[in-house]
C-alpha cells in the first residue's frame, strides 16, 4: 500500500473573473519525490504552484475552487495560519529575489522572525541552510556584504537557503534555473536531487531533459476548453518521452 | 521639410517656456536677496524684534516657524505612514484604493484659508485654546498630508511584486513584511514627501494667522492654550501690509530671504531621495 501524498489536489479550478485558468487538475505528490509540472507557458503551472502555499491570496481578482488537502488537511480551510503554512511550504521563483541587505540577513529574512532557534544559534543555522544549498564556500567570507552583489546564479541559491533555513517540508519551485546560465543551472539540479527524498518539491520546468533527469514524476499541462488541466501523469521517463517538445 | 520644420518650432518654444521658468525664478530670488541681503547679519538671526519690526532680529520668527513646521512633520509622518500601509496592503479592492485617493485629491485642493478657518473653529473656540502653536502645527500637517501620503503611496506601489511574493513565500506575516521589506524601501517617499510638503507650510500664512501667530509678544510657547508663536510668513505679511517705516522695509525683505532661503533648503534636501527613485525607475 502506497503512503498517503503529502500534497492531494483533487479537482481544483482557478478563475480569474470570468476567465478560467485552471479546471479540473488532481494530483497526488509523494512525499520526498521531485514532482515536476510541465507544459507550456501560460497553462496555469505557476497558479497551481502558488495555490499550494496560498499565495494566491495576494492576488484578489483570483477565485480558488475545488480541494487541496496538503497533509490531509484542507489548504483552502479558512481557519487556517496562513503564515504558517507558508513556512511549511516554501517557494522559490524564476527571478531570485534577494533582499537589498547582507548574505546572513538574506539567510535569515524568514526564520529570524520564526525564533525557532535561539538568537545565538542563528549563524549556525545560516552556515547550515547555505551548505545546504551548496553556497557555504562561495560565500563564508562576504556574509556582511550586500546579496545584490552575488551573481544571479549564487543569488538563487541563497533564495533556496532562505527558503531552507525555514526548514520545510514542501519546496515548490518555478522554473528556477529559466534565468540561469548552464552551470549554475546544473548546480540547482545537483542541489534538487541532494534534497530528494529528505524534502518534497515540486518543479515546474520548461525544460524536459531537466524533467527527465531531476523528476521522479511528471505531470503534463495543456489548455483543454479555454483552461489548463493536466492530460497526463507518469513516471518523468514515459511522459516526457511522448509528449509533443511544443505543446499547445 | 515640413515636419523637420515643425520640430525646430517645438524645440524653440520648449526652450523658451524653460528659460522662462528659469528666468522667472531667477527673478524672484534676485529681487528678494539684493533687497533683503543688507539687513542679514548674525544679530538679525539671534535678536529679538524691537521697534515693531524696524529694528531688531526675527530669532522668535524664526524659531516659531520651525516649531510650526516640527509639529506639522510629527502630525503628518504618522498619519501618512497610515493611509499609505491601508492604501497598499490593507486595502485589496481597487474602487476602495481609488475612495483614499480621490479623498487626498480633494484635501489637497482645499485652500488654506479653509484650514485656518476650520482650525479656528474647532480648536481656537470649540475646543478653547485660543491662538496655540499647536493648532498651527496640526494644521500645518493636515494640509501638507495629502503631498506625504502619495509620495509615500508612490514609493510603496513601484516596490517590486517579487518582494512581496517572497516574503510572504517565506511565512512571514504582514506585520512583519511591512517592517522588514515594505518601510524600509519606502521611506525614502517618505522623507522626501515630507521635506516638500513642509517646503510649502513654511511659506503659508492663511491656517495659522487666525490660530496660531501673532506679531509681536510671543516667545518659546510654554504650554497649549494660549501659546501662540511669532512665524517668518506672518511677520512678513504684517510688515509688508501694515508698515510705513522705511526701515522695516530692509527688515521685511531680510526676513523673506531667510523665508526663501528655509523653503530652497527643504527642497534641495528632497533632492538626492528624488535623483534616486528617478535612477531606479529607469533601472529595471
Amino acid at each position: 500500500m502506497t503512503p498517503d501524498p503529502i500534497l492531494h489536489i483533487q479537482s481544483l479550478g482557478v478563475t480569474a473573473g470570468p476567465r478560467p485558468l485552471l479546471r479540473g487538475v488532481s494530483l497526488a505528490v509523494p512525499e520526498g519525490s521531485v514532482f515536476g509540472l510541465i507544459g507550456p507557458s501560460g497553462v496555469g503551472k505557476s497558479t497551481l504552484l502558488k495555490c499550494c502555499n496560498r499565495l494566491v491570496d495576494l492576488t484578489p481578482a483570483l477565485r480558488v475552487t475545488g480541494t487541496l488537502l496538503f497533509r490531509g488537511a484542507p489548504v483552502f480551510d479558512r481557519r487556517l495560519d496562513v503564515d504558517a503554512l507558508r513556512t511549511r511550504i516554501g517557494i522559490l521563483f524564476q527571478q531570485p529575489a534577494v533582499f537589498p541587505c547582507s548574505v546572513l540577513a538574506n539567510v535569515l529574512f524568514g526564520a529570524r522572525p520564526l525564533a525557532r532557534v535561539p538568537r545565538r544559534e542563528l549563524p549556525a543555522l545560516a552556515e547550515h541552510a547555505l551548505r545546504e544549498a551548496a553556497l557555504w564556500h562561495e560565500v563564508k567570507d562576504r556574509l556582511d556584504q550586500p546579496a545584490t552583489r552575488l551573481s544571479v546564479g549564487q543569488q538563487q541559491r541563497l533564495c533556496l537557503a532562505r527558503t531552507l533555513a525555514t526548514d520545510p517540508e514542501v519546496i515548490l519551485m518555478d522554473e528556477p534555473t529559466s534565468a540561469l546560465d548552464p552551470q549554475a543551472t546544473e548546480a540547482i539540479e545537483h542541489l534538487i536531487l541532494r534534497l530528494r527524498g529528505r524534502r518534497t518539491v515540486m518543479l515546474v520546468t520548461h525544460n524536459r531533459a531537466q524533467a527527465r533527469r531531476v523528476c521522479d514524476a511528471v505531470a503534463r499541462f495543456a489548455v483543454v476548453d479555454g483552461a489548463g488541466t493536466v492530460v497526463e501523469t507518469g513516471p518523468a521517463g514515459t511522459v516526457t518521452a511522448d509528449a509533443p517538445e511544443t505543446g499547445g | 521639410m515640413r515636419r523637420k520644420s515643425v520640430h525646430r518650432l517645438f524645440v524653440v518654444a520648449t526652450g523658451l517656456c524653460a528659460v522662462a521658468a528659469v528666468a522667472l525664478l531667477v527673478l524672484i530670488v534676485w529681487s528678494i536677496a539684493s533687497r533683503g541681503w543688507a539687513a542679514l547679519s548674525w544679530s538679525f538671526f539671534t535678536g529679538h524684534m524691537r521697534e515693531v519690526g524696524a529694528d531688531g532680529g526675527i530669532f522668535h520668527n524664526l524659531i516659531g516657524t520651525l516649531i510650526l513646521l516640527a509639529t506639522a512633520a510629527a502630525t503628518s509622518t504618522p498619519l501618512a505612514l497610515a493611509i499609505a500601509l491601508v492604501h497598499g496592503v490593507y486595502l485589496r479592492h481597487h474602487r476602495l484604493r481609488r475612495f483614499v485617493g480621490l479623498g487626498l485629491t480633494i484635501l489637497n485642493g482645499v485652500p488654506s484659508i479653509l484650514f485656518g478657518l476650520f482650525g479656528m473653529i474647532v480648536f481656537v473656540q470649540w475646543l478653547g485654546w485660543g491662538k496655540s502653536w499647536l493648532t498651527g502645527g496640526l494644521l500645518l500637517g493636515l494640509m501638507i498630508l495629502p503631498t506625504v501620503s502619495v509620495s509615500l503611496i508612490e514609493r510603496i506601489a513601484s516596490l517590486p511584486d517579487r518582494y512581496l511574493e517572497a516574503a510572504a513565500g517565506l511565512g512571514l506575516p504582514t506585520s512583519r513584511i511591512i517592517r522588514s521589506v515594505i518601510l524600509p524601501q519606502s521611506l525614502g517617499g517618505l522623507l522626501t514627501g515630507s521635506l516638500l510638503g513642509l517646503a510649502r507650510a513654511a511659506g503659508e500664512t492663511a491656517p495659522i494667522m487666525f490660530t496660531a501667530t501673532i506679531f509681536a509678544g510671543a516667545t518659546i510657547p510654554q504650554g497649549i492654550k494660549e501659546s501662540p508663536v511669532l512665524s517668518l510668513p506672518y511677520h512678513i505679511f504684517v510688515l509688508a501690509q501694515d508698515s510705513f517705516d522705511p526701515a522695516a522695509g530692509g527688515r521685511l525683505w531680510g526676513a523673506a530671504l531667510v523665508l526663501l532661503g528655509l523653503v530652497l533648503t527643504l527642497s534641495l534636501a528632497a533632492l538626492p531621495a528624488r535623483l534616486r527613485l528617478h535612477e531606479e525607475a529607469h533601472d529595471t
